[in-house]
C-alpha cells in the first residue's frame, strides 16, 4: 500500500510539471504599449509608445505619453531612428530616408531606460483592382469592385464626394443597405482568386453626386488579428455585454503590449453614373 | 478482450457452498416505507449485506452452527436481530425497524456498521434524518448543501448553480430522481436545491469508484429515491416559513385488495409579493419558484411491485421598467424562466430470492427561456426589440436493471439501457432594427449502455466492486463506441483502519457549455457530434477510514487523481446573447473547443453520525488545471472549478428532547476569474489610421483567469424547538443566515468612473452580493 501511495505522488508530480500553470508579464504589471503601423504610401513613419495604466488607476492620455524612448525600425539593411514629435505625441521618421516595400520584412526595437521591445511586420503587396463600377438608382447607388487575392485580409471603406442643396461640399461615408457585404477586416480565402465588393448603397435624396472614393487596404495578419480580437476584447470586460467569453486580445510586441503592424491602402476614384 | 472479462466474472460468481437464502424486505415500522442501504449482516459467519433502493436483501449464509442470528440496523433506528433455526435453506422475513427515540441508544448501531454498509454500496449514504440535521436555509433544508458538506465537494461563488467533485464541472455530476435524470437541481440560483427535503427518502452520492451501473456523467453520482408513501396511515407533513412554505401528504391506498400508498408534495415560495410590495413605482422584479412530487406504488404480488413517480419545478424572474412622459414613452422587460420535469414508471419483479429485476421507463425535461422586449419612442425615434433564447433537453429513457445475488460472497449486477435525447442547445426568435431573426438548432441522438459489475468478498477482511460499462452514442453518421472500466477494492486492516483503492473511467455525452466571464452564465446543454467526442475522465482514488469507537466519530482521508480529455469551452470573445442583427447566424460548434484538463487532490473528514453531538467537518486541498489548444495561446491555465481550499463544519446538539441547537460554517477559497489588468493606447481599426494619433483606450488582460474572486465564507445558526402533542409532532426553527453579514460576490462586473481629479477615468472591478444576514422563522408539523 506505501508503494502505491509513493506511485501516487509521482504521477501526481510529473504531472504537475507537464501541466505548470505560467504567469503572464501582464500578470499585475504595468506594461509599456507600443503602436505602429507602417505603410508604403504614408510618407511619415509613426510609433507611439505610451504606458500602460493598472485598474484602480487614473486613465489620463496626456500622461502615458513616454518621450525618452530611442525607437528605431529597420529593414537588417538600414536603420531609422525615430524622433519624438511632443505635438503630436509620437516617434516619426520620414520615408524619404527610409523606404517602406510590399513584400518586405521591418523591424522595430524601442528602448525605454532597460527595457527592450522587439516586434516585426511583413508589408502586403499592393492591391491590385481588376473592376470598378457603379450606376445610380434612385435610392441610391448600385456599386461595385474587384480585387486580387493575395494578401491575408483587407480592410474597405468607401465616401461619397457630393454637393447639399445649398452646394456646400460634403462627404458621406457609405450606408449599404445589405449589411452581408460589408464585412471587415474581409480574410483571405484561399478558394478565390478574386474578392468581389459589390451591393447597394442609399444616400439621402438631397444629395447631388460627384464622386465615389474607396479604399481597399491590404493588411498583415498581425493587424488582422488585432483587429479581429480587439472587438471581442472590448465585449470581454462586461461593459456591454455580461454573456462574453474572456479574451486575452492580441500583441506581438516582445516584452510589452500594443502591435506593430503594416497596411498597403489603395483609393480607387470612380465618377457617379447618373 | 470481453470474452476473457466474463470469464473472470464467473470465475468469482462460481464460488458457492450449500447455504441458507435470508431475504425480504425492511421497512419503517411506522410508515412501512422501504428502507434503502439497511446493513444486514451475521456476525459469526461475517457476512453482510445491504438493502437496494427497493428495500430488498438476499443474505447467504454457510452456517457455522446451527442457527443463525441476523443483525439489521440502520442509522436512526433501533438494531434489530433474529434468530433462524437452520433447518431450511429459503427463508423470507421482512423486518420492520422502529425509529430511535434516542440517539444515543443506537450507538451500537453506529458508524462502524454504516462504514460497513457504505463498504458494500460503494458510496456514502445519507437518510433523512441526516439531511435534517444541518441547519435550515432560509427555512429550507436542503440535499445539495448537505452533500456540499463532504470532503471533495466544492462550491462556486454565491449563487452559483454548481457543485464541483473531485475538480469537475457541475454538469459532470449525474443526479438520477427515481431512476429519471435531472438536468439542473437549482432553484433560486443555486440557492436552494430542487428536492424538497420532506419528500426525501434516501441518497446515495459516489465520487470514486463510480458502480458501472451508472454511467453518462464524468465526476460524481447523486442517486435520490423519493419516500413511497405511507402503507399505515394518512399523514402529512409540512413547514411554514417568511419565505416558503410546503406540504406533503401520505396514504395508504387499497385497489382491489391490493397494497397501494400514494405521497404528493409540494412547495411554493412567495418572493413575488415582497418584492412587488418592495419595488419602486415604474420598476418592479418578480422572482418565484415551486415544485411538486408525486408518486404512487401497488403491489401487484409478493414479487411484483409498480412506482409511478413525477416531479414538476419550476423558477421565474421578471424584471420591468416602464416610463411614461413627455419626453419618452418605454417599457423594458426581462424574464428568465427555468424548470425540469421528470416522471419515471418502474416494475420490480422477483424471480426468485436470489433474482431481482427493475425495469424503468423515465422521461426528463428541463428547459430555460429568457426573453427581453425593449420598447422606447420619442419625438426623435423609435425603438422595438424583442428577443427570446430558449434551451431545451429532453430524454427518453429505458432500462433493465438484473441484480442477482449469487452467493455470501458475490452479488452480481448488470443490465441494458437506452435513451433518446431530443437537445435545442439554442432557439432564437428576435425582432432587431425591424428585422424578424429565428433560428433553431435541433438534435437528437441515441445512447445505449450494458453494464456488468460484481460486489465480491475475496474473504472476510477485502471486498472488490469491479465491473465495466459499455457506453454507444449515436451521432448523424458516426457512433462513439467507449468501454468504461470500473473497479474498487476496500481492505479492512488488522487495526480497523479501512483502506480503499478505486478507478473509474467515465464518458459523458451531453455536456453542458456555460460562459467564463465576469458577470452571469448562460448555460445550455450540447451533445457530442461529428466534430466533438464525447469527454472521457479516468478517476483514482486512495482513501482511507478510521472508527474510534469511544468517540463514536469517522475519520476519513483521501488522495484522488483525475485526467480529464475532450471538455468543452467556449473558444475566447465569444458574445452569446447581444441584440444585434447577427444574433442569428451564432453556431455553438463553431465557437466551441476541446482540451484536456487534470486535477488532483487530498480530502479529509470526521463525522459523528449517532449521539447527542451529531456533525460532520471537512477540508478538501485540490488542483484543477486545463489545457485547451485555442485558450490561452494554448498553455495550462486554472479553471473556475480550481478552488484551492474549502472547510466545511456543521453540527447541531440536541440540548433536550425538546431543544435542539445546529450551526455551520462553510469556507470555500476564491475562484479563478478572467479580469482586465488594465488598459493602454492602441490603434484604431481603420485603414486611414496610419497618419492618425493611437488614442484608441483599451483593456488588456494577462493569462487566462489571472485572479480570483474573494473566498466565500458564511455563518448559519438555528435553534429547533420541539413539541409532541398525541396526533401532532411540530418544531418552531428560528435560524440565521449569514450570521456575520459577510457580503459573498454573486457576479462581478467592470465599472468605469470618473476621477475625482476631473481628468480621466478610472476602471474598476466591482462586485454584486444578494444575500445579507437573514433571520427566518419556520413552524414544521408532522402528522
Amino acid at each position: 500500500m506505501k508503494r502505491l501511495v509513493f506511485l501516487y505522488f509521482i504521477l501526481m508530480l510529473v504531472s504537475c510539471k507537464k501541466w505548470e500553470v505560467e504567469k503572464s508579464k501582464a500578470d499585475g504589471n504595468n506594461l509599456i504599449a507600443v503602436s505602429g503601423l507602417i505603410s508604403p504610401v504614408s510618407p511619415i513613419i509613426t510609433v507611439s509608445v505610451t504606458k500602460s495604466v493598472l485598474l484602480n488607476q487614473v486613465i489620463n492620455s496626456d500622461s502615458l505619453e513616454i518621450g525618452n524612448a530611442m525607437v528605431t525600425i529597420s529593414d537588417l539593411e538600414t536603420t531609422l531612428k525615430l524622433n519624438y514629435n511632443p505635438q503630436k505625441m509620437r516617434y516619426e521618421g520620414l520615408q524619404e530616408n527610409f523606404r517602406i516595400l510590399s513584400g518586405k520584412t521591418y523591424f522595430l526595437v524601442v528602448k525605454v531606460k532597460d527595457i527592450i521591445l522587439t516586434a516585426n511586420c511583413k508589408v502586403p503587396e499592393k492591391p491590385l483592382i481588376l473592376a470598378i463600377s457603379n450606376k445610380k438608382e434612385p435610392m441610391g447607388i448600385q456599386f461595385s469592385l474587384k480585387w486580387k487575392n493575395k494578401d491575408e485580409a483587407y480592410l474597405i471603406k468607401s465616401e461619397i464626394d457630393g454637393l447639399t442643396n445649398s452646394n456646400i461640399p460634403t462627404k458621406l461615408a457609405i450606408n449599404w443597405d445589405d449589411e452581408n457585404i460589408f464585412v471587415n477586416p474581409v480574410i483571405k480565402s484561399n478558394i478565390l482568386d478574386e474578392f468581389l465588393y459589390s451591393g447597394k448603397f442609399v444616400i439621402p435624396t438631397n444629395i447631388k453626386l460627384n464622386k465615389i472614393f474607396t479604399t481597399v487596404a491590404a493588411i498583415d495578419k498581425n493587424y488582422m488579428l488585432y483587429i479581429e480580437k480587439r472587438g471581442k476584447v472590448d465585449s470581454s470586460v462586461g461593459i456591454l455585454e455580461r454573456f462574453s467569453e474572456p479574451n486575452l486580445g492580441f500583441s506581438n510586441i516582445k516584452g510589452g503590449i500594443g502591435v506593430f503592424a503594416a497596411v498597403y491602402p489603395v483609393t480607387t476614384e470612380d465618377a457617379i453614373v447618373r | 478482450m470481453l470474452n476473457k472479462i466474463f470469464v473472470l466474472f464467473i470465475f468469482f460468481g462460481s464460488y458457492s457452498k450449500a447455504q441458507i437464502i435470508v431475504s425480504g424486505y425492511v421497512k419503517d415500522k411506522k410508515s412501512g416505507e422501504p428502507l434503502v442501504g439497511v446493513s444486514i449482516g451475521e456476525n459469526n459467519t461475517k457476512t453482510y449485506t445491504i438493502t437496494n433502493n427497493y428495500g430488498y436483501y438476499s443474505l447467504q449464509i454457510k452456517p457455522l452452527i446451527d442457527s443463525i442470528t441476523v443483525r439489521y440496523s440502520s442509522i436512526g433506528y433501533q438494531a434489530q436481530k433474529i434468530t433462524i433455526l437452520a433447518t431450511t435453506n429459503k427463508i423470507n422475513e421482512h423486518i420492520s425497524l422502529e425509529e430511535s427515540t434516542f440517539e444515543l441508544n443506537s450507538v451500537s448501531v453506529s458508524a462502524e456498521k454504516q462504514n460497513n454498509s457504505e463498504r458494500i454500496l460503494g458510496g456514502i449514504a445519507f437518510n433523512t434524518k441526516q439531511i435534517k440535521a444541518i441547519p435550515a436555509l432560509l427555512g429550507e433544508k436542503d440535499l445539495i448543501k448537505a452533500i456540499q458538506f463532504l470532503p471533495g465537494v466544492q462550491r462556486g461563488v454565491e449563487g452559483s448553480a454548481s457543485l464541483f467533485v473531485r475538480g469537475g464541472n457541475g454538469d459532470q455530476n449525474l443526479l438520477v430522481l427515481d431512476d429519471a435524470v435531472v438536468y439542473n437541481a437549482n432553484h433560486f440560483f443555486g440557492f436552494f436545491s430542487v428536492f424538497n427535503s420532506d419528500a426525501l427518502k434516501s441518497v446515495s452520492f459516489f465520487n470514486g469508484g463510480m458502480p458501472a451501473r451508472y454511467g453518462g456523467r464524468l465526476s460524481s453520482v447523486i442517486d435520490i429515491q423519493f419516500k413511497e408513501g405511507n402503507q399505515q396511515a394518512f399523514h402529512g407533513e409540512g413547514g411554514i416559513g417568511i419565505m416558503s412554505s410546503r406540504l406533503t401528504l401520505e396514504a395508504p391506498l387499497k385497489i382491489k385488495k391490493k397494497k397501494a400508498a400514494y405521497i404528493i408534495s409540494g412547495r411554493r415560495t412567495y418572493f413575488d409579493p415582497i418584492l412587488k410590495a418592495i419595488s419602486p413605482g415604474n420598476s418592479q422584479m418578480l422572482y418565484k419558484f415551486y415544485d411538486f412530487n408525486a408518486k404512487f406504488n401497488i403491489e401487484f404480488s409478493a414479487n411484483d411491485k409498480l412506482f409511478v413517480s413525477m416531479y414538476s419545478g419550476l423558477d421565474e424572474l421578471a424584471i420591468q421598467e416602464n416610463r411614461n412622459d413627455n419626453l419618452v414613452i418605454s417599457k423594458y422587460k426581462t424574464t428568465t424562466n427555468w424548470g425540469n420535469k421528470t416522471a419515471s414508471i418502474r416494475w420490480n419483479h422477483l424471480f426468485s430470492q436470489k433474482l431481482f429485476l427493475n425495469n424503468t421507463f423515465s422521461f426528463t425535461n428541463y428547459s430555460t427561456n429568457n426573453s427581453l422586449t425593449n420598447f422606447r419612442q420619442t419625438d426623435v425615434d423609435t425603438l422595438n426589440q424583442s428577443q427570446n433564447l430558449a434551451t431545451f433537453i429532453q430524454d427518453f429513457n429505458f432500462k433493465s436493471d438484473f441484480e442477482y445475488f449469487k452467493n455470501s460472497d458475490s452479488q452480481l449486477k448488470f443490465g441494458v439501457q437506452a435513451t433518446f435525447h431530443q437537445l435545442i442547445p439554442r432557439k432564437l426568435v428576435a425582432l432587431v432594427n425591424k428585422k424578424d431573426i429565428e433560428s433553431t438548432t435541433k438534435y437528437e441522438n441515441l445512447e445505449m449502455a450494458a453494464y456488468l459489475e460484481n460486489t465480491y468478498w475475496l474473504n472476510k477482511k477485502t471486498l472488490f466492486n469491479f465491473g465495466f460499462r459499455l457506453n454507444s452514442f449515436f451521432v448523424d453518421d458516426k457512433t462513439y463506441v467507449l468501454l468504461e472500466p470500473r473497479a474498487l477494492a476496500s481492505y479492512e486492516a488488522r487495526s480497523g483502519i479501512l483502506l480503499k483503492l478505486s478507478y473509474a473511467r467515465t464518458n459523458q455525452n451531453i455536456s453542458l457549455l456555460s460562459n467564463n466571464g465576469l458577470g452571469l452564465s448562460l448555460d445550455t446543454w450540447v451533445p457530442a457530434t461529428n466534430r466533438f467526442r464525447p469527454s472521457q475522465a479516468d478517476i483514482i482514488s486512495i482513501e482511507s477510514s478510521k472508527f474510534l469507537q469511544k468517540l463514536n466519530l469517522i475519520l476519513t482521508s483521501g488522495f484522488y487523481f483525475k485526467k480529464l480529455n475532450n471538455i468543452l469551452s467556449y473558444k475566447e470573445g465569444v458574445k452569446l446573447v447581444s441584440v444585434d442583427e447577427n444574433l442569428g447566424d451564432f453556431i455553438w460548434e463553431d465557437n466551441v473547443t476541446q482540451g484536456k484538463g487534470i486535477s488532483f487532490g487530498s480530502e479529509w473528514g470526521i463525522k459523528r453520525t449517532v449521539g447527542k453531538l451529531t456533525g460532520l467537518a471537512s477540508y478538501t486541498l485540490s488542483k484543477t488545471i486545463h489545457r485547451f489548444a485555442e485558450l490561452n495561446q494554448g498553455k495550462p491555465f486554472y479553471p473556475r472549478q480550481d478552488i484551492r481550499h474549502s472547510f466545511n463544519i456543521v453540527g447541531s446538539y440536541e440540548l433536550s428532547r425538546k431543544v435542539k441547537i445546529a450551526a455551520s460554517w462553510i469556507y470555500t477559497a476564491g475562484s479563478p476569474i478572467n479580469i482586465p489588468q488594465g488598459s493602454f493606447q492602441g490603434l484604431f481599426a481603420d485603414a486611414d489610421e496610419v497618419n492618425k494619433l493611437p488614442r484608441n483606450i483599451q483593456p488588456y488582460f494577462g493569462s487566462r483567469n489571472n485572479a480570483r474572486t474573494a473566498p466565500y465564507h458564511r455563518l448559519d445558526v438555528s435553534l429547533q424547538l420541539f413539541k409532541k402533542k398525541k396526533r401532532i409532532e411540530s418544531n418552531w426553527e428560528f435560524g440565521i443566515f449569514n450570521v456575520y453579514n459577510r457580503a459573498n460576490p454573486f457576479y462581478y462586473f467592470i465599472a468605469e468612473s470618473q476621477a475625482i481629479t476631473g481628468k480621466g477615468i478610472v476602471t474598476q472591478v466591482k462586485n454584486l452580493s444578494l444575500l445579507p444576514i437573514l433571520p427566518s422563522i419556520n413552524y414544521n408539523f408532522k402528522f
